[in-house]
């Protein structure tokens, strides 16, 4: 599914990312850990397309294609997710309005045809049921007047909607109480399947409470420093990250 | 004198035998009383505080003749998304002029429920004194030469009276076509009274031929009275080699609500001057609008709202979209009188810029001349926020679409408080189509 081979990425200068490598199979879940600034986030912003960093070596291959080939909407529309940390509000775009004309136009970008507005209509019902949300919020403008919850369960409402082959999770669990945590898990968890691949990112061990990863890996300093399996983000949960902040020091 | 106003005072002289009420003496009193005061003022220009940023007497070389109007039987195909199509499948009351030309047998406003029309070319002998008061009040265009050659030259418009009491079921909807080759001059003035405790909404949309570059000079002067309620759309989509000049005059009374909303989206040039007084205490008026232009387009809102009465609320609410050369200008005027105490006035206006070249002049104009008032003004001006970009993007809404949701959105605020269901969607339809009308004209 995906393929990152030495990847090295700056910021007006600054390298946030030093020689970063990581594989995702299909229908694998992948977490990655590490310290604050270690760049998890600059990674889902530059799978995703983000224009504000400059790739200065190194490889992302998904589904074989280059994917630096491809800008922001086609890799949407090739079936890869961000679910934002912070999700913005955007007022005057009705949230209804927004699922509609994503959803058409990846499917026009495939090559498939604009679902009808029923159609449209019974998926959404469907899915928005099932993540406890209020058919009214979708009037409001995307995330004006929603709760920190709210917020994080649209951007599932959206994974859900779009079916995406690879999902990135950046810090979902951030400013989540324990109910509204089981409640994103869930949504994300029924989203789990042979065909999709996911990347969950967390500075905490409590999300993979519910999202079983199938490998752990520890970011820092712009790479890859140990990968395991699930029982890595116990002992990184026991023990903290005050080992791979030195090694931090040490590469700088 | 410009050789465009010595044209214009020439075209009166030829045209004044032939237009409506020509011979009734307070119709000709009036008619004299404006083309003086326009030859005494000549053209509005950069020097005129009010004409700063829209020098007319530079910009308006060419004065087409006065439009001559004939009954036509079809209008023109209009494709796809514009002001005419916008409202064609809302239930309304239609009134449609072409070339500025009521054309009754286009329309449906015969027989409305507690509405009084009356036809600027019916017989002047019999106007009720309501209309005469109206059109023959020449202190109305007294510094404003615009609406003084409106008066010269009117040649056809509609007086509506809705009757005490009554609550208009559909919205009357008043649809200027121009059509043709022939660049015209066409000169409309209408005339509206809402009377005690009626309530009306009130449509009036501009549309015409591109490549032709033909003036409109549409003035409306509404009177609201004691208890009414009162709402007016406005949406001028005009042809892109058009001028368009228009004043609304708003006599707001007692406990009355007034909402205003226009829509600008055409005419190479255009003036909205909309003056707002009141007659009565405890009045509520919006004045609101949205405009979105491009390519070398020059779009002047010039609003002026005079308090003299204490206790009213006003509102000022304008959205400007720009892109390529586009200029849009706003000037806003709130004046507070020494014994309209307690009056709360708000203005605020914003500008998105899609181009570098795009320029937009905000003029805030505050007078208050009372001291227990609450007066508020804002203006600011930016480009697209690139955050909301991305988010749209990484969702897979190519960057076109996600730029024309966005315009959208920006414009959807003054929009959104219009109450008819009907209206609001086809604003928002011609607001959504902006993008995609004006990348396929430029």
């Amino acid at each position: 599914m995906l393929v990152i081979e030495n990847l090295h990425a700056e910021v007006e200068g600054e390298p946030i990312l030093r020689g970063l490598n990581l594989e995702v199979g299909t229908g694998e879940v992948h977490a990655i850990m590490g310290p604050n600034g270690s760049g998890k986030s600059t990674l889902s912003y530059i799978l995703s397309g983000k224009e504000d960093y400059d790739i200065t070596q190194g490889s992302i291959t998904y589904k074989g294609d280059n994917l630096f080939d491809m800008s922001i909407d086609e890799r949407a529309a090739a079936g890869i997710f961000l679910a934002f940390q912070y999700p913005i509000e955007i007022p005057g775009v009705a949230a209804m309005t927004f699922l509609k004309t994503a959803l058409n136009a990846q499917r026009i970008t495939r090559g498939e045809d604009e679902l009808t507005t029923p159609a449209f209509m019974k998926l959404v019902k469907e899915k928005t049921a099932a993540l406890n949300i209020r058919p009214e919020m979708l009037r409001r403008s995307i995330n004006v007047g929603f709760s920190g919850g709210e917020k994080k369960r649209f951007e599932i409402l959206q994974m859900a909607l779009l079916e995406p082959s690879l999902c990135i999770l950046d810090e979902t669990d951030s400013g989540l109480d324990i109910d509204a945590l089981q409640l994103v898990a869930e949504g994300v968890n029924r989203l789990r399947s042979p065909e999709r691949s996911m990347i969950v990112i967390t500075h905490y061990q409590r999300l993979l409470n519910h999202i079983i990863p199938d490998r752990v890996h520890v970011l820092s300093a712009g790479k890859v420093v140990r990968s395991g399996g699930k029982e890595l983000a116990m002992e990184l949960e026991k023990n903290g990250y005050a080992e791979y902040e030195d090694q931090k020091i040490n590469a700088a | 004198m410009t050789a465009a106003e010595k044209t214009l005072i020439d075209q009166f002289g030829e045209a004044r035998e032939n237009l409506p009420g020509n011979g009734e003496a307070w119709m000709d009193d009036a008619r004299s009383s404006a083309i003086r005061t326009f030859e005494k003022n000549g053209l509005p220009h950069r020097r005129l505080e009010r004409w700063k940023y829209t020098d007319l007497r530079a910009m308006l070389g060419q004065i087409p003749a006065p439009a001559t109007g004939t009954p036509v039987s079809d209008l023109p195909d209009h494709d796809g998304i514009n002001a005419h199509t916008a409202f064609a499948s809302i239930e309304r009351y239609h009134g449609v002029f072409v070339n500025g030309y009521f054309q009754p047998q286009l329309s449906n406003l015969e027989d409305i429920e507690g509405v009084e029309i009356v036809n600027l070319r019916g017989n002047f002998n019999n106007f009720p004194d309501w209309v005469k008061a109206g059109l023959g009040n020449t202190s109305v265009f007294e510094g404003n030469a615009v609406l003084a050659l409106n008066t010269a030259f009117a040649a056809d418009g509609i007086a509506l009276r809705i009757k005490a009491g009554a609550t208009i079921d559909k919205p009357i909807h008043l649809d200027y076509v121009t059509t043709g080759d022939e660049a015209a001059t066409i000169s409309v003035r209408n005339l509206i009274i809402v009377e005690k405790g009626a309530q009306a909404t009130l449509v009036e949309t501009f549309t015409g031929p591109r490549d032709v570059a033909y003036v409109v000079n549409a003035a409306t002067q509404i009177t609201v009275e004691e208890g009414a309620r009162f709402t007016r759309i406005k949406v001028q989509d005009e042809g892109l080699d058009a001028f368009h000049l228009a004043n609304m005059q708003i006599t707001a009374g007692e406990n009355t609500r007034c909402h205003d909303l226009t829509l600008t989206l055409g005419a190479r040039v255009s003036r909205n001057e909309v003056n707002v007084g009141f007659s009565g205490e405890n009045a509520d008026v919006t004045i609101a609008g949205a405009s979105m232009l491009a390519g070398k387009q020059h779009g002047d809102t010039t609003l002026c709202i005079t308090h003299s009465l204490p206790s009213s609320n006003s509102r000022q609410e304008f959205k400007t979209v720009l892109d390529d050369y586009a200029r849009g200008i706003f000037q806003g005027c709130v004046i507070v009188k020494p014994h309209a105490q307690k009056t709360d006035g708000r203005q605020m206006t914003q500008a998105l810029l899609l181009s570098p070249n795009a320029e937009m002049d905000a003029k805030p104009e505050l007078e208050i001349y009372a001291d227990d008032v609450e007066c508020a003004h804002g203006a600011t001006a930016g480009d697209l926020d690139e955050e909301y970009l991305f988010y749209l993007r990484a969702r897979g809404i190519p960057e076109a679409k996600a730029k024309a949701l966005l315009v959208a959105a920006f414009v959807a605020e003054p929009l959104e408080k219009i109450e008819h269901e009907g209206l609001r969607e086809g604003l928002f339809q011609l607001t959504n189509a902006w993008f995609d009308r004006r990348k396929g004209e430029a």
